[in-house]
């Protein structure tokens, strides 16, 4: 069903909108918040609180891109369920090693107290993406939005894991170059 | 800000871009390293015989990707020492057999260049970078470099000259030389190039090199800095040392950063020294040990002089994996002086281990 379609069930308040979404999308779900929780039932509670979430916010909320719309909520209440783990030392997940990784990007300058208008921040951060190499920026978005595994990325970008590693520890100095260099602070 | 601050404000970029990375084949749910029927036969098994079950079944660590590589060993001759060398150096480093480690960092190099033997990965620009920020830090003055760059050139070092002496940066550390009246550079050089935090304190031995007929060849003073915990330790010794040559009325400091263009890909589990030397007596190590370089051809318990662990560094190598490296009495030759051959055994557990080139205990 395309997902013009799957929106008007939506609108229409028909609970098939549900149906159709897991039957498009929660493969899709299931991916990003199993990357992060590594866990099938937490992930499986996740994606069922994603459809909650969509339920409760189409309409208003339209959607340009019904996929990325889900995988944004799935991605956040899947970080929070993590964090909730982490504060219950339940261990840890690729989320534990993605977040290591951005660390190497935060400006030198910065302090761990110092926050950012989060505005000017994503505009960094997009004027960043925006310069970088198709492939470049494809690869640094599934390994810091999906929390890809280098394995999966390497398979799916058809390169070896070592290029995959180089890539984005180049990306990472770049990118905390480009915030150094912004004077964000 | 933290890295999560980061992974939040990425998760808010404009959806095209997020889009365009998506996954297109979706894979979930990673295998169970048990099979529950499997495991249950293997724990009966072991119980019957009167092993621990927790001892012996451990579950593999699937985040863990599994090493294969070929350890490379370049030079003339065979890897090793001589008596002398043991009884007149001070060995400073922080391992010893009666230390019980579980788990030791592997780290993937960057740098790693298939079948040559010098190292790239940063171009020449970022090792001039490197060098010019090495002098700055050092308050060294240079001038203009001019270079130029072929493509087909292989880059692994840049030199500067300064006012106060030469200035080089590596994919691997760096190295000043001055004169000995500006020995306070090389200090500077090493505090500022080794890993340390406030409770580190620097760590100083002597490493001596003999000829055959017992004359001092080379006197090496290496230092790297300790902070008490044995992992860091191990790591800053392995991979962060800060070695002082001298030569006439000049000092050359050179420091090690083997951390620099390379990834941890996570804490492995680790073997015993024990169990080290039980797959050493069967065969299974890595050596460069020349042909009959043992009496009778096959190492048994009472050549093994000494043992210790260290991460091996030298030439190009793929990983940085830490090794138990046993002194084994070898052929010496025209020397006066015991010789030993340095014999390697993987400190990683081998179920993390794929293809491995491995000597397999035969004569060369």
């Amino acid at each position: 069903m395309k997902d013009i379609d799957i929106i008007k069930l939506y609108f229409a308040r028909s609970e098939k909108a549900i149906d159709e979404t897991n039957i498009k999308y929660g493969a899709y779900c299931k991916c990003i918040a199993h990357n992060i929780l590594c866990n099938q039932q937490d992930s499986e509670e996740c994606v069922n609180d994603t459809y909650l979430r969509a339920w409760n916010s189409i309409p208003p909320k339209e959607p340009s891109n019904l996929r990325t719309y889900l995988g944004r909520i799935t991605r956040g209440l899947a970080i929070n369920r993590y964090k909730l783990y982490s504060a219950e030392k339940r261990g840890g997940s690729t989320a534990d090693i993605v977040f290591s990784e951005l660390e190497g990007c935060i400006p030198s300058q910065m302090r761990v107290e110092d926050s950012l208008d989060e505005k000017l921040l994503l505009k960094s951060i997009e004027d960043f993406l925006r310069r970088q190499s198709t492939e470049k920026r494809n690869i640094f978005l599934r390994r810091y939005w999906y929390c890809s595994s280098i394995s999966d990325i390497a398979r799916d970008f058809s390169v070896s894991e070592s290029k995959v590693a180089s890539i984005l520890y180049r990306q990472r100095m770049k990118l905390k170059e480009h915030l150094e260099s912004e004077e964000l602070i | 800000m933290k890295g999560e601050d980061l992974f939040n404000a990425l998760g808010k970029i404009d959806e095209k871009y997020v889009e365009a990375a998506a996954p297109k084949k979706v894979a979930f749910y990673r295998k169970s390293v048990f099979k529950g029927a499997v495991a249950a036969a293997a724990c009966l098994c072991l119980i019957a015989g009167g092993y621990s079950v927790a001892s012996v079944l451990t579950a593999r660590d699937g985040n863990l990707p599994e090493i294969s590589y070929t350890l490379v060993m370049e030079g003339m001759g065979y890897e090793g020492t001589d008596e002398l060398a043991l009884s007149n150096s001070q060995d400073i480093n922080p391992w010893n057999e009666d230390i019980k480690l579980d788990k030791l960092p592997v780290y993937k190099n960057l740098c790693y260049n298939e079948g040559k033997l010098s190292q790239t990965y940063f171009n020449i620009l970022e090792l001039k970078k490197q060098a010019e920020d090495l002098a700055d830090k050092l308050g060294m003055h240079y001038g203009n470099t001019q270079i130029s760059i072929s493509h087909d050139q292989e880059i692994y070092s840049f030199s500067l000259e300064t006012e106060k002496g030469t200035v080089r940066a590596f994919p691997k550390g760096s190295n000043i030389t001055v004169r000995e009246s500006d020995f306070t550079l090389i200090e500077k050089h090493m505090q500022s190039a080794c890993s340390k935090n406030s409770n580190s304190k620097a760590e100083t031995g002597v490493y001596n090199e003999y000829s055959v007929d017992g004359e001092l060849l080379t006197s090496k003073t290496r230092t790297y800095y300790k902070s008490g915990n044995i992992t860091e330790d191990i790591i800053s010794f392995n991979m962060q040392s800060h070695y002082l040559t001298e030569s006439g009325n000049y000092i050359t400091g050179s420091s090690d950063n083997y951390l620099n263009g390379s990834e941890k890909i996570g804490d492995y589990p680790v073997i015993s020294l024990n169990k080290a030397k039980e797959k050493l007596l069967r065969g299974e190590y890595i050596s460069t040990a020349a042909e009959n370089y043992v009496e009778g051809g096959k190492i048994t318990e009472d050549v093994i002089a000494k043992a210790d662990l260290i991460y091996y560094t030298m030439g190009n190598q793929e990983y940085y994996l830490p090794y138990y490296r046993f002194y084994v009495k070898s052929y010496s030759g025209d020397s006066d002086f015991q010789r030993y051959a340095y014999i390697y055994v993987c400190a990683v557990e081998d179920e993390y281990l794929g293809e491995i080139t491995v000597f397999d205990g035969s004569l060369q």
